[in-house]
C-alpha cells in the first residue's frame, strides 16, 4: 500500500491552519457545545435553579413531556406560527426581490431597514402600533371605515398579528438572499428560451423558479429554524396570552426554567425541540438532494 | 474509521456524564436548616477585633430608593466601620428574572431585597437563611402583620420587614369638581365598586374635550399583570374566611375551589365589564394617562404622589380608599432584605437586614425618600401619615391590608393568576380563561404538596 507521508509544507499549513482557527474553536466549545451537552445531560435531571440542587431522575422528564398537554398546545401554536410566517415572508421576499432587482439600491435599502434593526425596538413599536385604543393601525383603519379591532388582545388575532410584525421583520433577510440567487442566473438561459418563444410567465417557471432551488432550501431551513425559535416579540408583546394563545414553544422552555423552576424539564423539551429541527433540516436537504 | 468515532462519542458523553455526577456531589448546597445553625449575630467578633468584611446589596430600582439606602448604608457603616457595603442597582422590570438567576450562581449578592409574595417560595427552595435570633418578640409584633406573615416560613422570619406599600385611588381634584363628584375621604366611607364605576363614568364624561377621551380609570400599567392590583377585586367579593376571599388552599397547594368559586366568576366578569362593558379603563397601556390629564382616576401605590410632584407639579390630585365589592381588602406588600445561603459573611449580612428592620435603620432611609414604614408604631408615629392624603394608605393598612396568597408556589402563583387578569380584561372567555388557568395551576402547585 501506497502510504504517502504529508510534506513538512502541508504539515505547516496545517499547524497554521489550526492556530489561526483556535480562538474560533475555544469560543465554540465554550459557549456552544459546551452548554449543548450541559443542556442534554439536564434533560435527565431535576435540577432546582434557585437551591442548585440536582438530582438524576433518567427519562422522567421525558415522560412527563410526553403527556404535558400544555407542551402540545405551545409546540401547536408554534406550527401555526411558522405556516402563517415562513410560506409568506418568502413568497414576498421573492416578489421583492424580482421587483427591486433592476429598481434603485435604495429600495432595497428601505426594505432592509426592518431586518437590522434591534428586535426588542421593532417589538415595542409594534406593540403601540397595535394598541387596540389608540394604535396607529386602528386609527388608520378607522380612516377607512374599518371598525378597532383588538389585535393582541384577541385569541384569534394575536398570532396572525406577530406573525405580520415577523414577516416585515425578516422579509427583507430573505430578499437579499433571493437577489443573490437571481444574479447568479446566467441571463443566456433566459434569452435562449425568450428565442424559443417562452413568455414571461414561463421564464419564471422554468428557468427562474429551478435555478433558486437551492436558495430556496437554505432560506426554508433557515426560516424554520427561526421561526421554531421565536420568542422576544412574544415575551415582549402579549407573554404568550391571550389564554394562551400565543405561547409557543421557547417561552414555554423559558417558562419552566425561570419562572416555574424546573431547568431540568426546560433542558429535556429544548432537546426535543432541536432533535425535531435537526430532523426537519435533514430532511429538506435531503428531499432538495433527490430532486 | 466510523466505530474509531462511534467510540469517541461514548467516551465524551460517558465523561460528560461522570463530570455532571462529580459537579452533583460538589454543588450540593447546604440546607436550610445547617445554616440555621451558623453562630448568632450577637456572638460575632466585637468591633475593633473584626476582619475587614465586604457585604454586596441587591436591590430593584425605584424612586428615590438609591439614595435611601445610601443614607441608610452610611449609617450602618459609620457603626460598623469593618463592613463596606456595596450596592447593585438592577432596574425593576429585569430584577425579578435576575434573581432566581443570582441564588442560583456561586456568589450572589450577600442581601437581596425578594419581592414579599416570593419569600417563602426562595426559602422553600433553599435560596435564603432563616434569621431566627435577630429580631426580638417587641420588633415581630411592631411589623405589619400582613408583611410578617409573607415572610415566615416553618415558624421562622426569612426576610426583615423594612418598607410597605399598598394602593390607592389617586384622583383629579378638578375633573372630580367640574363633574360635581365627592369622593370618600376615610376607609370606612369607601365606595363599593359599583358606586365607583358609576362616579367615575360621571367625571369621565364630563371632562370629555375636542383634545380627546378621558379614561375613567388607569392603573400604573394597563391592565396590570401584576396580582398586586387586580386580585383585590375578586378576593373582596367573598367573605373574610371563605374560599373566595383566601384564593389559594390553606397548605398553597390548589386553587380548584377557590379561584372558581360562583363569586369569584361574578368578580372576574365585573373586572372585565371595567374594561369591555363600561369602557372605563383603557386594554392596553397609555403611559402618564393620569398626569397628562387622560385619565380621571389612577389606581398606584402609595409612594407614587413624590413622583406626581415631581413629574406633574401642575395636576391638582388626592387620594380616596380602594374600593371593593363586598369585603374591603387591599394588598399590601413590598421588597425586604434577605439573606443568600451561599452568602460566605451570613452574620454580617444578618446585622445588616436587623439593622435595616430597625427604627435607627428606616429612618436613615426615610429622611431621602417618602416609603412607608412596616412597624406599625412609625406609621403612627410620623406625622406624613397622620394627615391626609397619606393617611388614607396608613388607615387601610391599619385596617383593611393583607397579604396576597402566597406559600412556596408564590412565585407560580403570581404569574399565572396575573395573566388570567389580563386575559380577561382583553376580553377573553372568561370561564375557559379560569378553567385554563386553575388547571394549570393545580398541576404546578402539586409539587409543593
Amino acid at each position: 500500500m501506497d502510504v504517502r507521508r504529508p510534506s513538512a509544507h502541508a504539515i505547516e499549513h496545517y499547524r497554521s491552519a489550526l492556530l489561526l482557527s483556535l480562538p474560533a474553536l475555544v469560543g465554540l466549545a465554550i459557549f456552544w457545545y459546551w452548554p449543548t451537552i450541559q443542556a442534554v445531560i439536564l434533560g435527565f435531571q431535576d435540577y432546582n435553579l434557585m437551591s442548585g440542587s440536582q438530582a438524576w431522575t433518567g427519562l422522567e422528564n421525558y415522560r412527563t413531556a410526553a403527556t404535558d398537554p400544555l407542551l402540545g398546545l405551545t409546540f401547536l401554536n408554534t406550527v401555526i406560527y411558522f405556516l402563517m410566517e415562513v410560506p409568506l415572508q418568502m413568497a414576498l421576499a421573492l416578489a421583492l426581490a424580482l421587483l427591486v432587482r433592476r429598481g434603485p439600491a435604495w429600495l432595497r435599502t428601505v426594505i432592509l431597514v426592518p431586518t437590522v434593526t434591534s428586535m426588542v425596538v421593532v417589538s415595542v413599536i409594534w406593540g403601540l402600533m397595535y394598541h387596540p385604543n389608540s394604535g396607529l393601525i386602528n386609527s388608520l383603519l378607522g380612516g377607512v371605515g374599518v371598525p378597532p379591532q383588538p389585535f393582541l388582545t384577541s385569541s384569534q388575532q394575536a398570532m396572525p398579528s406577530i406573525a405580520l410584525l415577523m414577516i416585515w421583520k425578516n422579509v427583507g433577510f430573505s430578499m437579499l438572499f433571493f437577489l443573490a440567487g437571481l444574479v447568479s442566473i446566467p441571463r443566456n438561459y433566459y434569452e435562449a428560451a425568450a428565442t424559443d418563444g417562452a413568455n414571461s410567465r414561463q421564464l419564471f417557471r422554468y428557468i427562474t423558479l429551478p435555478l433558486l432551488r437551492g436558495t430556496v432550501v437554505f432560506l426554508l431551513i433557515t426560516n424554520t429554524v427561526t421561526a421554531f425559535k421565536v420568542f422576544t416579540p412574544i415575551f415582549l408583546i402579549t407573554e404568550g396570552g391571550p389564554i394562551n394563545a400565543t405561547r409557543v414553544v421557547v417561552l414555554y422552555i423559558f417558562e419552566n426554567a425561570f419562572r416555574f423552576n424546573k431547568m431540568g424539564y426546560a433542558a429535556a423539551i429544548s432537546v426535543l425541540l432541536a432533535l425535531f429541527l435537526l430532523v426537519i433540516s435533514v430532511y429538506s436537504l435531503r428531499a432538495s438532494r433527490a430532486r | 474509521m466510523r466505530s474509531k468515532l462511534r467510540y469517541l462519542f461514548v467516551f465524551v458523553l460517558a465523561f460528560s456524564f461522570a463530570l455532571a455526577a462529580c459537579q452533583t456531589a460538589d454543588e450540593e448546597p447546604a440546607p436550610a436548616e445547617e445554616a440555621e445553625t451558623a453562630a448568632p449575630v450577637e456572638e460575632a467578633a466585637p468591633v475593633e477585633e473584626a476582619e475587614p468584611v465586604t457585604l454586596r446589596f441587591m436591590f430593584p430600582e425605584g424612586a428615590g430608593r438609591g439614595p435611601g439606602f445610601e443614607s441608610a448604608i452610611a449609617a450602618y457603616q459609620e457603626m460598623n466601620p469593618h463592613v463596606t457595603i456595596e450596592m447593585e442597582s438592577v432596574p425593576f422590570r429585569e430584577y425579578g428574572g435576575l434573581l432566581p438567576v443570582q441564588f442560583a450562581g456561586d456568589s450572589p449578592a450577600d442581601v437581596a431585597l425578594v419581592d414579599s409574595s416570593a419569600v417563602i417560595s426562595y426559602a422553600y427552595n433553599g435560596a435564603i437563611v432563616p434569621l431566627d435570633g435577630i429580631f426580638e418578640q417587641s420588633d415581630v409584633d411592631d411589623f405589619l402583620p400582613s408583611l410578617v406573615a409573607q415572610a415566615t416560613y416553618e415558624g421562622s422570619m426569612y426576610a426583615g420587614p423594612f418598607f410597605i406599600s399598598t394602593q390607592g385611588v389617586f384622583y383629579n381634584v378638578d375633573m372630580f369638581a367640574a363633574a360635581g363628584v365627592e369622593p370618600p375621604t376615610t376607609v370606612e366611607d369607601a365606595w363599593t365598586w359599583p358606586e365607583f364605576v358609576e362616579n367615575v363614568s360621571k367625571v369621565a364624561e364630563s371632562a370629555q374635550s375636542d383634545e380627546g377621551d378621558v379614561w375613567g380609570l388607569v392603573f400604573l400599567s394597563n391592565p396590570p399583570g401584576s396580582i398586586s392590583w387586580s386580585l383585590p377585586v375578586i378576593r373582596s367579593n367573598g367573605q373574610p374566611g371563605s374560599n373566595t376571599f383566601m384564593a389559594l388552599s390553606p397548605d398553597g397547594t390548589e386553587v380548584s375551589g377557590y379561584l372558581d368559586t360562583p363569586e369569584a366568576m361574578e368578580a372576574y366578569q365585573f373586572w372585565q365589564d371595567l374594561y369591555v362593558e363600561h369602557g372605563l379603563a383603557p386594554q392596553g397601556d397609555v403611559p402618564d394617562a393620569f398626569g397628562n390629564g387622560q385619565a380621571a382616576t389612577m389606581i398606584s401605590f402609595s409612594a407614587w404622589g413624590s413622583v406626581l410632584n415631581n413629574v406633574f407639579p401642575d395636576l391638582n390630585w388626592d387620594i380616596m380608599p380602594i374600593p371593593y365589592l363586598e369585603t374591603h381588602v387591599v394588598h399590601a406588600s413590598h421588597f425586604m432584605p434577605t439573606v443568600a445561603a451561599k452568602s460566605d459573611n451570613q452574620d454580617e449580612a444578618k446585622a445588616f437586614v436587623q439593622f435595616l428592620s430597625s427604627i435607627e435603620g428606616f429612618m436613615a432611609y426615610y429622611d431621602v425618600t417618602s416609603d412607608m414604614p412596616a412597624r406599625v408604631s412609625l406609621l403612627n408615629e410620623l406625622e406624613e401619615f397622620q394627615v391626609r392624603p397619606l393617611s388614607i394608605f396608613k388607615d387601610e393598612l391599619l385596617t383593611v391590608a393583607y397579604a396576597a396568597p402566597g406559600g412556596p408556589g408564590g412565585a407560580i402563583y403570581a404569574e399565572i393568576v396575573g395573566d388570567l387578569m389580563l386575559d380577561i380584561a382583553q376580553g377573553a372567555d372568561i370561564e375557559a380563561a379560569v378553567d385554563a388557568a386553575v388547571t394549570e395551576l393545580d398541576a404546578q402547585l402539586a409539587q409543593f404538596g
